[in-house]
């Protein structure tokens, strides 16, 4: 298979509204060619809505999409030419696994030689070409995932849509799924753009992330920029978790009532007295004395200890109005047990000031 | 998996209901099949050897031959219209809400809610109205909305297995809605598509009572043929049309459930 060239993508303000409910609140972004996008958000945020109206099943309030720089909002489905991978996968319950690869083919009225070759070209891409006379019903869910997978490739569109496509698979396939689909991605040089509820395989995926909630992008950016220096609450804690600590800015530190912590901000000054919420990965904060100059922190004692396999999850109760979570490597001597008092640090840079 | 081996309580009772419910469903036909076979040309039982000379007599009788005619007539044009109808209706509300869709599909359901009798009276003053009363055209028309509510029912059923996004995956793929429809959705609703039209063809088939309200000399189906020579003369000729009759939709029913398997 060629090496193909991605679309670049440009949604501009869309909008969608349900009677009086808006599904869309003037969604914008820019999807470079050959970029892996993810929309990333809760059930209801919007995302499949998005990816619908890009494919063309959804009629927009305002707003409009072009691909190249052209307009294609009034363009079909059928005339669009994207690579579409549905939620369940929507599969041909009544063609072959063959046929249903060759369906997109055969629709184009390309000659039958060639949809044979490229069919047999496109199962073994996704290492089905043994099954290739199988049913879709009698198929494993992560083998009905690559038929779908060959079904939206082989027409060799320059631009991918997925509807949460791992969705319905147990754990270990869909991080073996996810491999793949780096894998292929990276070879076809196509455009993606999937959606997805699941942040670890937004993380895992993507060039840029999209976080989506009540019908907004409500922050895009490259998975380690949205990881480690989120905007705003709902991604800190809806990317991995965070610990959230409420307090009003004071010189060079926040004064969270009880204590006092060093800060450095991190989206611009913060205004002196103003109400400031910091978020905190777990993963940041080191048990102990102050490992050196450059770091804050407070002291408690530990309520709970869970051992995850490669860490401990601690929570100390710490004097604020929720306890902290840390986590810690489980190989670390000495790790404090319940009711030990801990001292707890982080740099003065590790801690985000988000936006409520 | 509990309830297997717990019996009902009642299963015996049942047991004995459903066995008298058959004997009353099939005793008619223990009598009729053997009058159609007499050699008299009363009702009688056989009593003197067999005979097909009332087979033979409605396959050459031009009264018999014509209702013959009439009905395979008319059967085939009312399913053909139900199923093309029905199926279209049924395509058109499939995974739609909204009281609009309500409303069309209780439409769609009356003649199976209300009194055949009603339908039937409804029908007739309409049909005087346009002008199609005791056309071959105007009984087919009358059937296929008897009929319909069986092959809407049936045709909904076999879509409601199916997932709605096969449709947008199919467009998606570049297939237009012509070739949506007859590529993915009617080949995959096409064991619902074949009883829906046989249900209508036995509908249209059996019915007396419609066709009763709807024609008077000009269209003459069988059913309404058996019934003017029940009350005129008793002639075993009717016996043999009956058991014709029930063979054919027994056939049919047989076709559907051995399709449904």
């Amino acid at each position: 298979m060629s090496v193909l060239k991605g679309h670049r993508l440009d949604l501009q303000g869309l909008t969608k509204d349900y009677g009086p409910s808006r599904a869309l609140d003037d969604v914008s972004m820019r999807v470079e060619p050959g970029e892996f996008v993810t929309i990333l958000g809760p059930s209801g945020s919007g995302k499949t809505t998005v990816l619908m109206a890009l494919a063309g099943f959804l009629e927009l309030t305002t707003g409009e999409i072009l691909l190249d720089g052209r307009p294609i909002t009034q363009l079909p489905a059928e005339k669009r030419d994207f690579g579409v991978v549905f939620q369940g996968y929507a599969l041909f319950p009544h063609l072959s696994v063959r046929d249903n690869v060759a369906f997109p083919l055969a629709i184009r009225g390309t000659p039958r030689a060639e949809i044979a070759a490229r069919v047999a070209a496109a199962l073994e891409m996704v290492k089905l070409a043994p099954l290739a006379d199988r049913r879709p019903r009698a198929l494993s869910g992560g083998q009905q995932q690559r038929v779908a997978l060959a079904r939206a490739l082989v027409f060799a569109p320059n631009l991918f849509l997925l509807d949460e496509p791992m969705g319905a698979l147990d754990r270990q396939l869909r991080v073996e799924l996810q491999d793949e689909l780096r894998a292929l991605h990276r070879r076809l040089g196509a455009t993606f753009v999937n959606v997805t509820h699941d942040q670890e395989e937004a993380m895992t995926l993507s060039d840029r992330i999209a976080v989506m909630r009540g019908g907004r992008i409500v922050e895009i950016g490259a998975p380690g920029a949205l990881y480690a220096r989120p905007r705003t609450r709902f991604v800190a804690g809806f990317l991995g978790r965070s610990n959230f600590l409420g307090g009003h800015a004071r010189g060079h530190g926040i004064d969270l009532g009880p204590a006092r912590v060093a800060h450095v901000p991190v989206h611009g000054p913060l205004v002196e007295g103003a109400a400031v919420t910091l978020a905190l990965r777990p993963e940041r904060i080191r048990l102990g004395p102050p490992p050196g100059p450059g770091f804050t922190g407070v002291a408690g004692h530990v309520v709970d200890r869970i051992l995850t396999g490669p860490t401990v999850d601690l929570t100390v109760e710490v004097g604020l109005p929720a306890p902290l979570a840390a986590r810690v490597a489980s190989t670390d001597a000495d790790l404090p047990a319940p009711g030990d008092p801990v001292g707890l640090h982080w740099a003065i840079d590790a801690a985000v000031d988000v936006e409520d | 998996m509990i309830r297997d081996g717990v019996r009902h309580p009642f299963a015996r009772l049942f047991a004995v209901l459903a066995a008298v419910l058959a004997v009353f469903l099939v005793a008619p036909l223990l009598i009729t099949a053997p009058i159609s076979v007499t050699t008299t040309r009363y009702i009688s039982m056989p009593t003197e050897g067999v005979s097909a000379r009332h087979y033979i007599r409605i396959f050459t009788d031009p009264a018999w031959r014509g209702a013959l005619w009439d009905s395979v007539r008319v059967a085939l044009g009312a399913s053909a219209l139900a199923l093309v109808l029905g199926s279209a209706a049924a395509l058109g509300m499939w995974r739609q809400a909204g009281a609009l869709v309500g409303a069309v599909r209780a439409l769609i359901l009356m003649p199976l809610i209300v009194p055949p009798i009603v339908t039937a009276l409804a029908l007739s003053g309409s049909w005087v109205r346009l002008g199609i009363f005791d056309t071959t055209g105007g009984v087919i028309l009358a059937h296929a909305i008897v009929a319909l509510p069986f092959v809407f029912l049936t045709v909904s059923a076999s879509l409601d297995g199916l997932d709605p996004r096969i449709e947008q995956a199919a467009r998606s793929l570049g297939a237009g809605r012509f070739q949506t429809l007859g590529r993915v959705i009617l080949p995959n609703i096409l064991p619902g598509l074949g009883a829906g039209g046989l249900f209508a063809f036995v509908i249209s088939w059996d019915e007396v009572t419609v066709t009763l309200f709807v024609s008077s000399r000009a269209v003459f189906t069988l059913p309404r043929k058996i019934w003017a020579d029940i009350r005129d003369n008793l002639d075993p000729a009717v016996a043999a049309v009956s058991v014709v009759t029930v063979l054919v939709t027994v056939a049919i029913c047989l076709a559907v459930v051995g399709r449904r398997r």
